[in-house]
């Protein structure tokens, strides 16, 4: 039976939260089993359900069951659950012990009665219920269509938080873990007795609700898995201060999972789509969603790692590499075992030859220019390096280049290069187009592509692009050269000769998640 | 002497025509202007130039998923309004835009890959280039950074079939989580990444812990960097724990991705790297004589991609290129000094990758690679016979000549403070 505090569940509310009525960021909360009451098994009078969420994805927990919910629905939150204990009220984030043997042993021990102090990190949201903040605990419900994370959002998506009426800690009757407990300790003692049940097939476990006991010990092993990051960056500290390495060194990397958690909160890190990319720390916990890890697996590696005298510094970090990166058919090439034996390789699409020419297609023979020949430092120019003399050496170069490849010239494309391109557009159509270009400026959200398509209905989609690239680009390149010659930014699609020039932080605002995302570097300065 | 490597260079003039967008960085117009370079300088004149063909999309579906390449295929961006879910699922829309000609495009610079991988597995060169090519961020399921279709690992699985390993190393300032990613759990493809980690960056993966898992497990290597690196510190580093690799594992061929965003002054990278440093891994590479598919892959400041990549052209050719840049139809692009140095901004870049940091990341990387053996029960006749490991010291360099193992050992510890001999594991040496 359950000691009295011995086992302790309950759930607390982050301090994100108790900040924060309006709009609940998503946020770290510590979640501890909690043996409730002095009888260990509080009445569950109402509904209970907790969120965990995690990098966006939610996991409502409804009388003990776990669903996914879709994250587009506001999360609402409503209390509901077992007896609290006092002292609960206090928000507290409690970066515990990372999960090792000692906090799998804790759910052995939960089920039998002993205290274990080792927290869980999860996210979770939740609404307090009205009034009776201090008697009544207070659990949550999440409204949401039910639906399948996968279907809108891809791997998973993030609500918009919110969170109405007052927050609050709440303890929440262990009933629904006991089950769970149960069945874990079943399949630890013999994975394979049928009364247990078997798992299903890896690629359907998603399909699966959170009524499967099976699932709900995949979501709390992936959410406990989050909190070894933190203990391993702890023994990594300790490792790392014998070795007197640069403090920078652990800052980073130890946080960058953390971080990124960190500045979900800060950020309010409800984009759709672009939370997928900030996988970093919570991989684990988006694979147990996916239902990727294969539980024996992994309490086999836990128990390994936990065992294995680690004497190399690679060790401490095994899990982990092993962990961030999903495993399963979805992820992962198929590579076959080395025979030793070669494919009888197949010899066509090798690539068409272009050059160099059979000696057919040889059109003139012309002297070659050696290999790796650079740009003249003399010529027979009166100015050399004047616009004049620059022009006829591209031409020069141009036409030398046409005889020499034959038809790979046209094969290159390189007739529809650098400004011949501008001899098939009149100067009103350059006029136009340079027209359309200034009047949509990107910085007004305006794509100044649309209305090129409309306006030059003759114009292939090649021809525009082409242009654009050949001339306009080069245009603009030249007027850089001439304006501001040490700050130049062909890719600048709102320079104008005399325009201020952008500082080269300036970009559009994009998601943290996404490869556009560059923080400001504040190691570089302006000389 | 070995005689001249025989170079396949793969190039597809229709890659000209693809935009991603406005304001977007991934520009492949900058292919156009390498391959101009390229000939500016002459280079074709000892290369063989290929038109690859376009992959087929049950080529691509040898390593993604066909439903993925199936949407990819069919989707434009006039009917991707009626396919959120799909565009979502498939990460499709933000990053990755739906752009005209966006399947054609994959196909081209997935097909360039995929055929130098075949023309080396079928020794019909030594090295094999595709500058289209590298896009490393593509996931099975998913597009993800400017990437759409992992021609890499495709490429790989090619080259599996003639060879027992394969190496694959990545210097472009990302990591290279989709290649990683797909080989985690196998010993038959080594994945080696340096890249910026920390703050943020995108993808956000690739700390020195991930060493990958089950049968691949240690078979992962990650060299997670910070801002401002330079050039000595990079290849100091670079050439350390490659020449250690490629000892340890002899890989039957190497696939080398010089994604240029490493360089100083990239739109979206933050190293310090100069287009020296940066060839001076590729060379470091080719020095292996092994097989070696050679790709592009990020590189957000059109012209430094541009004179990076023909600068490497000419690496792999053996022909240093003079500074001068010929007169050719982007010339203007290379104001003001029209130079194949890439031009000093006014943004001086702090190294803050300290010594100790990165002695500490190598030390962990060489202490990961320990536990490999030395290629486990396969046949060593994968490694061409004149393979050696060159000296990784500039200042020693003595290409030709074989080092025993001792002296091998002894170079690459000298800089170690934390080793005495090989199975020292006392973590308690002076960091001096």
């Amino acid at each position: 039976m359950v000691a009295n505090k011995d086992l302790e569940g309950y759930f607390m509310e982050t301090s994100n939260q108790k900040k924060n009525d309006e709009e609940c960021t998503p946020s770290v909360l510590t979640f501890k089993i909690n043996s409730g009451d002095d009888d260990g098994m509080g009445d569950v009078d109402e509904t209970k359900s907790m969120e965990l969420e995690s990098n966006g994805s939610k996991i409502s927990v409804e009388d003990g069951d776990l669903m996914i919910t879709d994250s587009n629905e506001s999360a609402a939150c409503s209390a509901g659950g077992g007896t609290r204990n006092e002292g609960d009220t206090e928000s507290e984030v409690v970066e515990g012990d990372a999960v090792n043997k000692k906090t799998r042993a804790s759910f052995k021990r939960a089920r039998d009665g002993i205290y274990e102090e080792d927290s869980v990190r999860l996210n979770w949201k939740k609404k307090s219920s009205v009034g009776q903040r201090d008697d009544e605990s207070i659990g949550v419900v999440a409204e949401s269509d039910g639906g399948n994370i996968y279907s809108s959002q891809g791997d998973f998506v993030i609500l918009d938080l919110e969170v109405s009426g007052e927050e609050s800690a709440c303890v929440v009757d262990q009933s629904p873990l006991w089950a769970m407990l149960n069945w874990l300790n079943g399949i630890a003692r013999d994975p394979c007795d049928p009364e247990i049940g078997s798992l299903p097939e890896l690629s359907k476990w998603n399909i699966y609700g959170s009524d499967k006991l099976w699932k709900q010990v995949l979501l709390s092993r992936e959410a406990l898995l989050l909190e070894r990051h933190k203990t391993l960056s702890a023994k990594r500290l300790v490792w790392q201060k014998n070795q007197r390495m640069h403090p920078s060194m652990y800052e980073d990397r130890d946080g960058s999972g953390y971080k990124l958690r960190e500045r979900q909160c800060e950020q309010s890190f409800l984009l759709k789509g672009s939370s997928k990319k900030v996988k970093n720390g919570l991989d684990t916990f988006m694979s147990v969603c996916h239902g990727n890890l294969d539980i024996q697996d992994h309490i086999d590696n836990n128990i390994k790692n936990g065992d294995s005298s680690s004497s190399s510094a690679g060790s401490l970090f095994d899990d982990q590499g092993e962990e961030e990166v999903p495993l399963g058919s979805e992820f992962q090439a198929e590579v076959p075992e080395w025979t030793g034996e070669t494919f009888e390789s197949d010899s066509k699409w090798l690539g068409t030859p272009i050059w160099p020419l059979k000696n057919t297609q040889r059109r003139s023979l012309i002297e070659r220019e050696p290999m790796g020949k650079g740009r003249q430092d003399s010529c027979g120019c009166q100015v050399r390096g004047s616009a004049e003399c620059v022009r006829f050496h591209i031409a020069e170069k141009s036409k030398r280049l046409n005889l020499e490849l034959g038809p790979a010239f046209y094969v290159f494309n390189f007739d529809k290069m650098g400004e011949e391109v501008k001899h098939s557009w009149t100067s009103e159509e350059q006029e136009k187009f340079a027209a359309i270009v200034r009047s949509n400026p990107p910085s007004q959200g305006k794509c100044f592509w649309d209305q090129m398509f409309k306006d030059f209905p003759t114009k292939s989609r090649v021809e525009l692009v082409s242009y654009y690239f050949n001339v306009f680009l080069m245009l603009r390149r030249r007027n850089q050269n001439s304006c501001t010659p040490l700050n130049i930014d062909s890719d600048d699609d709102e320079w104008e000769p005399g325009s201020v020039v952008r500082g080269v932080g300036h970009q559009e605002v994009r998601s943290s998640g996404s490869i556009f995302y560059s923080p400001t570097k504040p190691h570089s300065r302006y000389r | 002497m070995r005689p001249k490597d025989r170079i396949s260079y793969f190039y597809d003039g229709d890659v000209g025509s693809v935009y991603f967008g406005p304001n977007h960085p991934m520009k492949p117009h900058r292919l156009c202007m390498t391959h101009h370079l390229v000939l500016s300088y002459e280079l074709h004149t000892k290369m063989e130039i290929y038109r690859p063909h376009k992959a087929y999309p049950a080529e691509l579906a040898q390593f993604h998923s066909p439903d993925y390449v199936e949407f990819l295929h069919r989707i434009t961006p006039d009917t991707q309004h009626l396919f959120p879910n799909d565009l979502a699922k498939y990460n499709l829309g933000e990053d990755c835009p739906v752009f005209e000609n966006l399947f054609e495009f994959c196909q081209i610079y997935a097909g360039g890959t995929i055929d130098a991988a075949r023309r080396l597995n079928n020794q019909l060169c030594d090295i094999a280039i595709n500058w289209a090519g590298g896009l490393h961020h593509a996931k099975k399921c998913e597009a993800s950074g400017f990437c759409y279709i992992n021609d890499l690992v495709l490429g790989i699985l090619e080259l599996l079939k003639y060879h027992a390993r394969v190496l694959y190393i990545d210097i472009d300032v990302h990591h290279g989580d989709g290649v990683e990613e797909a080989f985690y759990f196998t010993d038959r493809v080594m994945t080696v990444s340096f890249h910026k980690f920390g703050d943020m960056f995108f993808p956000g993966t690739g700390d020195v812990k991930e060493i990958g898992g089950k049968e691949g497990k240690f078979y992962a290597i990650n060299v997670p960097l910070k801002d401002g690196i330079d050039d000595t510190s990079f290849t100091r580093l670079f050439k350390a724990i490659i020449s250690k690799v490629v000892e340890t594992y002899q890989p039957g061929a190497i696939v080398l991705q010089c994604g240029a965003d490493s360089l100083a002054g990239d739109r979206l990278g933050c190293f310090n790297l100069s287009i020296d440093g940066h060839s001076e891994c590729v060379r470091f590479v080719k020095k292996f004589n092994l097989p070696l598919l050679v790709t592009g892959g990020g590189g957000y400041t059109k012209e430094n991609v541009a004179r990076c990549w023909v600068v490497e052209t000419g690496v792999l050719l053996d022909t240093e290129l003079p500074n001068e840049i010929p007169e050719n139809e982007y010339f203007k692009y290379f104001a003001p000094d029209y130079s194949l140095k890439i031009p000093r901004g006014n943004i001086v870049l702090e190294n803050l990758n300290s010594k100790s940091y990165l002695s500490a990341i190598k030390v962990q990387v060489l202490e990961n690679l320990r536990n490999i053996q030395h290629a486990p029960s396969v046949q060593m006749q994968e490694v061409p016979p004149d393979f050696y490991i060159p000296d990784f010291d500039e200042d020693e360099q003595n290409p030709d000549e074989r080092m025993d193992q001792h002296t091998q050992d002894k170079q690459i510890q000298r800089d170690d403070e934390y080793y005495d001999g090989d199975n020292d594991n006392d973590h308690n040496m002076d960091d001096s």
